[in-house]
């Protein structure tokens, strides 16, 4: 079944109805779509880079094996990320090495110029380690909301809670990143 | 007045690019310390992993779509296997059934042959005579023409009585 043709684009909705039948168009698009903001969520989990090309092949791999678990309550990309905090879960399992540094005095960004890229790339890495060190759903709650700007209410559907409950999440992941970080 | 709290919630979108801080709100950041904290790891957060190389979508989703693609495939060998296996198992079980004798067919084992003593010691004319009495229709074969009480004679019943009365 091809993509259909329409003066819009395609939603994700659409796509993935495509896939289901049979277009391998519809899946490769979805991958060009969500391929990207995926690799991010997962580095912000503490996936090493060389491992995220992988790490993202086997994302879109398992999700379109369960395409029909999708019922569209919530978005695809959420979706898309749950699959992917599963799978680099399984792989720290499998491991059994978390990556974690701890924060030094001489790690604190230079204040002189922190706009510097030295400094930004500084800061992420110190904001993922200290990432690592927060319960899981604060963890997500955290970069669902500051990285990729989904709101509550859909953060609350993608990873079975409230929208009450996502906020706290996010302000009580804020606060102890500030005092790791600050 | 813009509270703490409103700017975090505030901070995600305009960090992402998908809005611009209100003159309140600027005027909040610049003398907040703690807002400031915030905004500078919100700033962060927006942009973790964007250091990271970046990814060959062309590539992933090929690779993502073959593998889709052999698994598929794969799929259906394995139920294109199972249907050839019922199917011959399904001719195992004909032909052993075929083989097999059918109930009116079959005879009985020598094992459950049970010899009955009474006839044992009858011989060919008296076993024929039963025989064609269990085959005869009831009340007409030869075992009833035993004479009935009222045929003996006074000797043969006080005989019989006796008998009977051991």
């Amino acid at each position: 079944m091809p993509v259909p043709a329409s003066p819009t684009p395609p939603d994700d909705a659409d796509l993935v109805r495509a896939y289901q039948g049979g277009s391998e168009a519809a899946a490769a698009e979805l991958v060009h779509r969500h391929g990207a903001p995926v690799a991010r969520f997962l580095v912000g989990l503490g996936a090493d880079y060389a491992d995220i090309d992988d790490l993202v092949q086997e994302t879109f791999f398992r999700a379109f094996r369960r395409i029909a678990g999708w019922r569209g309550d919530a978005g695809f990309r959420s979706w898309i990320f749950t699959i992917a905090s599963n799978l680099l879960k399984d792989e720290h399992r499998r491991r059994k090495a978390r990556r974690s540094v701890p924060l030094e005095d001489h790690d604190l960004p230079s204040r002189d110029n922190p706009e510097s890229a030295f400094a930004l790339r500084e800061i992420e890495r110190r904001l993922v380690d200290a990432l690592q060190t927060l319960p899981r759903l604060q963890r997500e709650v955290f970069l669902l909301r500051a990285q990729q700007g989904i709101e509550y209410p859909e953060i609350a559907t993608t990873l079975g809670t409230t929208a009450g409950a996502a906020r706290v999440h996010f302000h009580h992941a804020v606060k102890r990143l500030k005092e790791m970080i600050a | 007045m813009t509270s703490c709290e409103e700017m975090l919630e505030r901070m995600p979108a305009i960090a992402l690019g998908e809005g611009q801080w209100t003159e309140e709100e600027a005027t909040h950041l610049a003398g907040c310390p703690s807002c400031q904290a915030e905004w500078s790891l919100i700033r962060s957060a927006a942009t973790v992993g964007s250091q990271a190389p970046a990814l060959d979508l062309d590539k992933t989703s090929a690779a993502v779509v073959q593998r889709l693609r052999v698994e598929r495939r794969e799929k259906r060998f394995r139920r294109a296997g199972l249907l050839t296996g019922l199917a011959a198992a399904a001719a195992v079980e004909l032909v052993v059934w075929s083989r097999v004798p059918h109930r009116a067919e079959r005879t009985v084992p020598e094992a459950f042959r049970i010899p009955v003593a009474e006839l044992d010691s009858l011989d060919n004319g008296e076993l024929q005579s039963v025989l064609q009495d269990l085959d005869a229709p009831l009340g007409t074969g030869t075992l009833n023409n035993t004479p009935g009480l009222g045929d003996l004679d006074d000797v043969q019943l006080e005989r019989l009585l006796r008998s009977l009365e051991g």
